[in-house]
C-alpha cells in the first residue's frame, strides 16, 4: 500500500524542472548601500607632517641644551670676593659683659 | 567579533555580504515579493550587524541566523504592507512590475513563458508555502534547517511544501505539458 510521506518528495522530475529556473541576483550596487565605505587614511585626525617635523626639531634643540656641558666649567669651589674688616666698635654697649662691675 | 567601534568590521560586513547576501535576497524576495521592499530589510539587517546589536559568533550557524534575521524582519513588514496596503498599491501588485519578479529572464522564449507562468504560479501560494519551497528547490536546505530558520517544525516545513509543490503542478500544467 502507497503511503505518504511528507519528507520524501518523490516528485523529481518536476522539481528538477523548477530547479531549471535561476532565481535572480540582488542588484550590484546593493553592496555599497548595505556596506559602509572603509575611512580612508587621510580621513584620520592628526598633526600636518610640517607641524610634526618643526616640533621634533624643537624638542632635539631643547633636549640637547639641557644635556649638554658647558664649555667653561669649573671644578674648583667658588671663589668668593674679599670682604672688608669688620667696624671697630667704640662702645660696644650691646655686647656681652664678661666681666661685671663690683 | 569585535567592531571597529561597536560591530561588525567594515571588511567582516563585506564578507558577510558576498557569502550570504545573494540568499538573504532571495528569502527576502520568496516572502515579500517587492525589491524595495527587500531592499530596506536587508539594509536594517546590516545596519543592526554595523551596530552590534547582533553577534554572529558561530561561524558555522551564520547562514541561518541571518535567514531567520531576513524571515521576522519580512513578516513585520509584511503583516504592516497588509495593513496599510491601499487601492494604488493593489493595483501595482496586480500590473505584477519587474520589481516582484523572482526568476532570471530566459532568452529561449518556451523557458520565458514557463518563467512567466512560475512568478505566476508561485505569487498565488501563501507566503509560508512560498518561502519552503524556494528554500528548499532553489537554497537547497534540509527540512530541519528550513524549520530552524522559519521556527516551524520540520513536519509542517514538509508538508507545506508538499502542499506547494501540488498546487504549483495544478497551475502549471497547461503550460508544463506543452513543453
Amino acid at each position: 500500500m502507497k503511503t505518504f510521506d511528507p519528507m520524501n518528495s518523490g516528485d523529481d522530475d518536476f522539481e528538477s524542472d523548477l530547479r531549471g529556473l535561476k532565481l535572480r541576483q540582488p542588484p550590484a550596487e546593493w553592496r555599497d548601500l548595505l556596506v559602509p565605505p572603509a575611512i580612508p587614511p587621510a580621513a584620520t585626525p592628526g598633526l600636518p607632517k610640517p607641524l610634526v617635523a618643526v616640533l621634533a626639531v624643537c624638542w632635539a634643540a631643547t633636549a640637547c641644551f639641557v644635556l649638554s656641558k658647558p664649555e667653561d666649567e669649573r671644578l674648583n669651589l667658588p671663589m668668593l670676593p674679599s670682604s672688608p674688616p669688620p667696624p671697630s666698635m667704640e662702645d660696644p654697649v650691646f655686647t656681652y659683659n664678661e666681666t661685671p662691675k663690683p | 567579533m569585535g567592531g571597529a567601534k561597536h560591530g561588525q568590521p567594515e571588511h567582516d560586513l563585506g564578507r558577510i555580504h558576498d557569502d550570504h547576501a545573494t540568499a538573504m535576497f532571495h528569502h527576502g524576495m520568496a516572502l515579500l515579493r517587492d525589491q524595495t521592499a527587500v531592499r530596506d530589510v536587508l539594509q536594517d539587517v546590516f545596519l543592526k550587524l554595523a551596530q552590534g546589536r547582533v553577534r554572529l559568533d558561530d561561524p558555522a550557524a551564520e547562514r541561518a541566523y541571518l535567514l531567520r534575521m531576513v524571515h521576522h524582519a519580512s513578516l513585520d513588514r509584511l503583516r504592516r504592507m497588509k495593513v496599510r496596503q491601499t487601492h494604488a498599491a493593489r493595483q501595482t501588485e496586480d500590473r505584477g512590475g519587474g520589481d516582484a519578479e523572482m526568476f532570471q529572464r530566459c532568452p529561449d522564449p518556451d523557458r520565458e513563458a514557463f518563467r512567466l507562468q512560475m512568478e505566476s504560479a508561485l505569487a498565488q501560494l501563501p507566503e509560508e508555502q512560498r518561502i519552503v519551497v524556494v528554500l528548499k528547490l532553489w537554497e537547497e536546505h534540509t527540512f530541519e534547517q528550513i524549520a530552524a530558520i522559519c521556527g516551524i517544525p520540520a513536519n509542517t516545513a514538509a508538508s507545506r511544501y508538499r502542499y506547494a509543490l501540488d498546487k504549483l503542478r495544478a497551475l502549471l500544467r497547461p503550460v508544463y505539458e506543452d513543453l
